[in-house]
């Protein structure tokens, strides 16, 4: 159980700076994620949070503490690494007391913990084998039971799903996340991937080359993007955006952003904007129009997957409402529509 | 038609298998005489090693033979060389190994200042084998006052560069996370090497072993030069020594004795220890 606050954390390798001062209060038993695109600093984030990366300038706060100068060990936490990092000559029971046996907790006790984490993640019977001889979803709950049996004040994952295939994946984020609820242990979790932010996270950062472009509830961070970046990274398929100079009403130099799911079809010369089909993707609940549009951008609409499709090259309209249009200045950020 | 193609293939290959193994055979029969040689000598008496044509068939004097080498030897009992031998052979082996496991674990995760030049250095004396070194090695060695003794027969050739990049290289594939998991576990570095790295690299070891034992065992000039005293002589060279100089009569059955018996304790370790070895050389588990 434990609070973590992060002032103003910097992170440089020699000259290049990595993180460029993250702000962010969480209070107890929140499920925090850390999403971006590859090499936007999430992860180093998070090992500045473990202790696994010195702090260059800022503070990490564990209960109000701060943890900059301690050793992993010190800080009370445990990680949940991507290749699930299981010590290969150690049987399942070895991996998850280990922590336990360094720590000297009596061998009762570690006993029991081990078979309480086990019963919890399904593992009683594999107690006896090595990493080796389990699948890769095996290996996942294990290295989730080595972050548990520590009873640890807060729970770091980078990337844990990462190596799963995709049908394994949804079936471990659900057991994470219903494992997180139960036990109300606060939650950093690092991912490049937007379903599982916003299926996991009470609160998510959404990280953009080493700064936190948004802090925020998922569908929050969804319906209200403060930068373009967030706009185009969270939302499958991507936000459209469009130069103002095509959308009649916007104000002059900005960009423009519609979501694909708030964008419809119409007859030519009826729309916003012209365009003719590209190609269209089926998805059966969904299809996705690819539209050219006649300045030549692109132009996705979203449209429910009864609707008949139109077929390539076909002319059309696209309409949307105007309080669902975003409008971005030249900086990237959110200008509030007037 | 089918069946009968097969079948000749398959008769084919049986030539091909008995051409391949009459080919074996001869060779091992052409490695194997001389030591079968070296066998029969030892257990026949001198008088009927001396007159030809030699025996080619085991004789009836092996205990005495044996006894006699093991017991008396020549210029040392050969059960005191043995022992010689058996005590270098580990001292530079087991030496070899904890001390390149030592180095390489502190080249590939400590960062120290001239952690590089550390490494090339350590690479460098790759090219320093023993002879090259030995007149100062000798000079050294004597200064100390370690000629005659174990230790200087053991400690200037306990470092060993190529372990200590096989270590390296090794604990180079050890995912870096492993590492970190341990941290966060709360092992310290030395807690991460015996709990982790250690057993991590026990086929590594294995293979090393044996070939540094027989490194150890073979060793033949250094002993020669800072061992005098017979009571300290190491078997290898110590056959050597037993050929006799000037007109005195070479004590052949004990010779070959000795030499039967210099070649059992590699033979034991390579045998007992051949599965961690040939895992060691083609696994790389991780």
């Amino acid at each position: 159980m434990a609070t973590v606050k992060l002032s103003n954390l910097k992170k440089s390798f020699g000259k290049t700076d990595v993180i460029h001062g993250v702000d962010i209060d969480i209070s107890d038993g929140e499920f925090i994620v850390i999403v971006g695109p590859s090499g936007c600093g999430k992860s180093t984030l998070l090992r500045m949070v473990a202790g696994l990366e010195t702090v260059t300038s800022g503070e990490v706060q564990i209960n109000g503490a701060g943890v900059n100068e301690k050793e992993p060990m010190d800080r009370n936490i445990a990680m949940v690494f991507q290749n699930y990092a299981l010590y290969p000559h150690m049987n399942v029971f070895d991996n998850m007391a280990y922590g336990l046996k360094i720590a000297k907790t009596p061998k009762a006790e570690i006993a029991e913990r081990v078979q309480s984490a086990a019963k919890l993640l399904q593992l009683e019977e594999y107690l006896t084998r090595k990493p080796r001889e389990l699948s890769g979803g095996q290996r996942q709950r294990v290295a989730m039971g080595r972050a548990i049996v520590r009873k640890p004040d807060v729970f770091l994952f980078d990337e844990p799903l990462s190596n799963l295939d995709a049908k394994l994946r949804v079936q471990m984020r659900l057991e994470i996340k219903q494992l997180q609820r139960s036990l109300g242990v606060t939650s950093l979790y690092v991912t490049h991937d937007q379903v599982e932010a916003m299926t996991l996270a009470d609160r998510m950062i959404v990280m953009n080359g080493g700064i936190a472009d948004q802090i925020g509830a998922p569908l929050e961070v969804y319906a209200n993007p403060q930068t373009e970046f967030v706009a185009g990274f969270i939302g499958s398929p991507a936000t459209n955006f469009l130069p103002a100079a095509l959308v009649s009403g916007a104000p002059a130099g900005t960009t423009v952003g519609v979501r694909p799911e708030h964008a419809t079809l119409t007859t030519p010369d009826h729309g916003l904007v012209e365009g003719q089909v590209s190609y269209s993707e089926a998805l059966g609940s969904e299809t996705l129009v690819h539209l050219r549009l006649s300045s030549d951008a692109a132009f996705t609409v979203r449209q429910n997957g009864m609707e008949p499709a139109p077929a390539e090259g076909h002319a059309c309209g696209v309409l949307w409402n105007s309080s669902d249009q975003m409008h971005f200045g030249a900086d990237g950020r959110r200008i509030a529509t007037p | 038609m089918a069946g009968r193609d097969q079948h000749g293939m398959v008769q084919k290959r049986g030539v091909g298998h008995w051409f391949t193994h009459l080919g074996l055979i001869i060779g091992v029969l052409i490695i194997f005489f001389p030591i079968w040689l070296a066998f029969v000598a030892s257990t026949v008496t001198q008088p009927e090693i001396v007159h030809p044509p030699m025996p080619l068939w085991p004789g009836d004097q092996f205990f005495n033979n044996y006894r006699d080498a093991l017991v008396s030897g020549v210029n040392a009992p050969v059960a005191k060389m043995l022992l010689n031998s058996f005590i270098m052979a580990m001292g530079i082996a087991l030496g070899k190994i904890l001390i390149s496991l030592l180095s390489a674990f502190a080249i590939v995760y400590f960062r120290f200042p001239g952690r590089k030049v550390f490494f090339w250095l350590i690479f460098l004396t790759l090219m320093l084998p023993v002879e090259v070194r030995i007149v100062p090695t000798y000079e050294v060695v004597a200064g100390f006052g370690m000629l005659n003794s174990y230790s200087g027969l053991i400690f200037p050739l306990i470092a060993s560069a190529t372990a200590t990049f096989l270590f390296r290289q090794f604990f180079m594939t050890v995912p870096d996370e492993l590492a970190e998991a341990a941290r966060v576990d709360g092992a310290r570095p030395m807690r991460f090497f015996w709990d982790i790295l250690l057993p991590m690299s026990r086929t590594n070891i294995a293979a090393l072993f044996v070939i540094l034992f027989i490194y150890g065992w073979n060793q033949y000039l250094w002993p020669l030069l800072i061992t005098t005293d017979p009571s300290m002589n190491t078997i290898v060279m110590g056959i050597k020594q037993m050929f006799p100089s000037g007109d005195d009569i070479a004590d052949w059955p004990v010779i070959m004795a000795t030499s039967i018996l210099a070649m059992l304790p590699p033979i034991i370790v390579v045998i007992s220890m051949q599965k961690l070895f040939i895992r060691g050389l083609v696994d790389s588990e991780k």
